[in-house]
């Protein structure tokens, strides 16, 4: 059981420039938050051990530069991606207006197999700020707009104060797993717990 | 040339052993007696291996590293009118061989950066130029009067784009944009709808997220008087500096000034992230705004191609280094596509931002300054006259990073097997790099592949 080579679960963050996807990376990984992060230029990844029911994962969280013309060069980093996660800044509403456009151009670019049940989280980030009066995206509207998107689930975070960014990776690395086809989990010696483990957390499920 | 580089590389890698190791290159000083077989011939070889740079001089088969140009030199350099002596041709290979001392970038740096090269006419096809190296003082000095107005109408513009007037135009004074055909992306707004808003507010996410390397480079700016920072923070308008330093409050304040500067004047790119990476350095070597801003359109006259919205430029270089690597080294090669790497989006930062993640600020100035050289040196039709020697290439930069990643062959090769890895592997290199070794090969490379990229 030992040797048992762990799995990988590649999850891709997009977003506009500036909502805060290095930071939410980097508070659920290294919990930390500082606003010395340069902006990030091509793509950079951070990897976390994960354990989902009784079993290890590793997440490969990649981290993209968030100008839209950067979105071409998409297509080498999203190649395998088991999961999308979608972040906005809710003070700022055309990084919600764009949601969808990252949206398409995921599906676009990554072209997965099952487009229409691909697993996309998404995050509305900064809502610390001015004690939330800033805020201009609603979490209604939020919801109103996942929801139509076929139950996208729906987080708000702190990248910032660390909030619900443990409990919006928790959901991402299930999402991720419910993602991957049953052939590509690699167990060596025990290929039971393979699918007893994506059972168990299929009905433990995250509350979203 | 280029067999020396390599075999100063195992010779290299041998010495690092014979030290014990040390892993992250920066080797104390030491001289060591290493013995190595070449050609079927034993050589005791004595190598000097300097601390600062970290690259190895061998002294019976190559010119010792020239200095950077000095102050005196400089000075030597102009004729009594001001002009540069030759047409700069002597200035040009004395930078490119050794860069320039601190002490004289801000004068020296317009020259690099063609800021001294005036348009005297131009229709849709052709550019007519005069001036650049040929310029005497007067000339330029009356240059840069233009340029400073042009520049504060430039920012008088940002003014009035910021309190609602949304006008915007690009200055007719300089050559613009060199296509305005935007081949529009698929799915995203079109560009030209884009409003200077967006750019003005991630300039200023940017500006707040620009590191504080350059401040040992630049003592002046270093020590501003608090009061004189926020005056211009307030003047461009950028309040969300927390409790930033003063020094780096008016370093953001400076950025965010020169990079909404840039966006009106070349609208077709406006801004875009990695460009504050690309002004930084030149803040800190040109003190005043309006002679940063018109490097700063030197320095992006090349580079605002990696920022188009079409990524057809960055998409070009990286083909570039894609066939260096090919042309070079075909089992490495080999192995990149095998990990579906081959297309080398791995080097994407390295390619946009001009090295400046990887390097250290001062190697960032030394090689910048060195690639300038060889861009004007293209430009004032320097061919080069030593046969064996590198000519000058607009494209210094692609080799710079080919043997970058030629220099992490082993570790590819032997070591990983996805793309995810080469991409940590150099999104880490930052301070593992040594400039001169790098120039060395890449110098090596354009006299060997020049012919078959150009
Ligand atoms: N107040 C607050 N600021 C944040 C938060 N997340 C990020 N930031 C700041 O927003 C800016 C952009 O963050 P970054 O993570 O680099 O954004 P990215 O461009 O999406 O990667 C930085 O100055 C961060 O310090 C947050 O949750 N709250
Ligand atoms: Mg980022």
């Amino acid at each position: 059981m030992a040797s048992r080579r762990r799995m990988l679960l590649k999850v891709i963050i997009l977003g506009d420039s500036g909502v805060g996807k290095t930071s939410l990376m980097n508070q659920y990984v290294n919990k930390k938050f500082s606003n010395q992060y340069k902006a990030t230029i091509g793509a950079d990844f951070l990897t976390k051990e994960v354990q989902i029911d009784d079993r290890l994962f590793t997440l490969q969280i990649w981290d993209t530069a968030g100008q839209e013309r950067f979105q071409s060069l998409g297509v080498a980093f999203y190649r395998g991606a088991d999961c999308c996660v979608l972040v906005y800044d809710v003070n700022v509403m055309k990084s919600f207006d764009n949601l969808n456009n990252w949206r398409e151009e995921f599906l676009l670019q990554a072209s997965p197999s099952d487009p229409e049940n691909f697993p996309f989280i998404v995050l509305g980030n900064k809502i610390d700020i001015d004690g939330g009066n800033s805020r201009v995206v609603s979490e209604k509207k939020a919801k109103a707009w996942c929801a139509s998107k076929g139950n996208i689930p729906y987080f708000e975070t702190s990248a910032k104060e660390g909030l619900n960014v443990e409990a919006a990776f928790q959901c991402i690395a299930m999402n991720a797993l419910k993602n991957e086809p049953e052939e590509d989990i690699y167990l060596p010696d025990t290929i039971d717990v393979a699918g007893g483990g994506r059972q168990l957390q299929r009905s433990s499920g995250c509350e979203c | 040339m280029l067999n020396w580089s390599w075999v100063e590389r195992g010779i290299g890698s041998f010495v690092m052993v014979a030290a014990g190791g040390s892993s992250n290159g920066r080797w104390r000083p030491f001289v060591t007696l290493a013995v190595t077989a070449l050609a079927g011939l034993a050589l005791a070889v004595a190598l000097v291996v300097s601390s600062r740079s970290g690259c190895l001089t061998l002294p019976w088969c190559r010119e010792k590293r020239r200095h950077p140009l000095t102050r005196k030199e400089w000075n030597n350099f102009f004729s009594r009118d001001g002009k540069l002596r030759g047409g700069g041709i002597k200035f040009l290979a004395k930078v490119r061989s050794g860069g320039v001392d601190p002490s004289v970038r801000a004068e020296v740096w317009p020259f690099l950066l063609g800021v001294y090269v005036q348009i005297t006419a131009y229709d849709h096809l052709t550019v007519w130029c005069s001036y650049d190296m040929n310029s005497s003082r007067a000339e330029r000095d009356a240059i840069r009067e233009q340029r400073r107005k042009a520049y504060e109408k430039l920012r008088r513009q940002c003014h009035q784009s910021a309190d609602g007037d949304d006008k915007r135009s690009s200055t007719d004074e300089t050559e613009s944009s060199d296509s305005q055909s935007s081949t529009g992306e698929p799915t995203m707004a079109n560009p030209a709808a884009v409003d200077l808003a967006t750019w003005q507010r991630i300039i200023r996410l940017d500006a707040i997220r620009a590191d504080a390397e350059w401040i040992p480079y630049s003592p002046p700016q270093a020590a501003v008087r608090e009061a004189e920072a926020l005056r211009l923070a307030s003047a461009v308008g950028f309040t969300d500096y927390g409790d930033m330093e003063p020094c780096r409050v008016y370093h953001a304040a400076r950025l965010v000034a020169v990079l909404e500067a840039y966006a009106l004047h070349d609208p077709e790119i406006g801004y875009c992230q990695g460009m504050s990476d690309l002004l930084s350095p030149i803040l800190a070597v040109m003190e005043e705004d309006d002679e940063a801003f018109w490097c700063f359109v030197g320095f992006m006259k090349r580079a605002r191609h990696n920022f188009r919205h079409d990524q057809a430029g960055i998409q070009r270089q990286l083909q570039v280094v894609s066939k260096l690597i090919k042309l070079h080294d075909a089992d490495l090669y080999q192995h990149l596509e095998k990990l579906q790497a081959e297309d080398c989006a791995f080097a994407f930062r390295m390619v946009l931002v001009a090295l400046r993640r990887e390097l250290t600020f001062g190697q960032t100035l030394c090689l910048w300054e060195v690639m300038w050289a060889d861009q004007a040196a293209v430009r004032a039709g320097y061919r080069g006259r030593r046969t064996r020697s590198a000519p000058p290439t607009d494209d210094l930069l692609l080799y710079v990073i080919a043997a970058c990643v030629l220099q992490r062959r082993k570790a590819i090769m032997e070591r990983f097997n996805s793309v995810a890895e080469i991409q940590k592997e150099f999104n880490n290199i930052a301070g593992q790099l040594d400039i001169w070794k790098l120039l060395d090969d890449a110098q090596g490379m354009v006299a060997a592949l020049h012919d078959k990229i150009e």
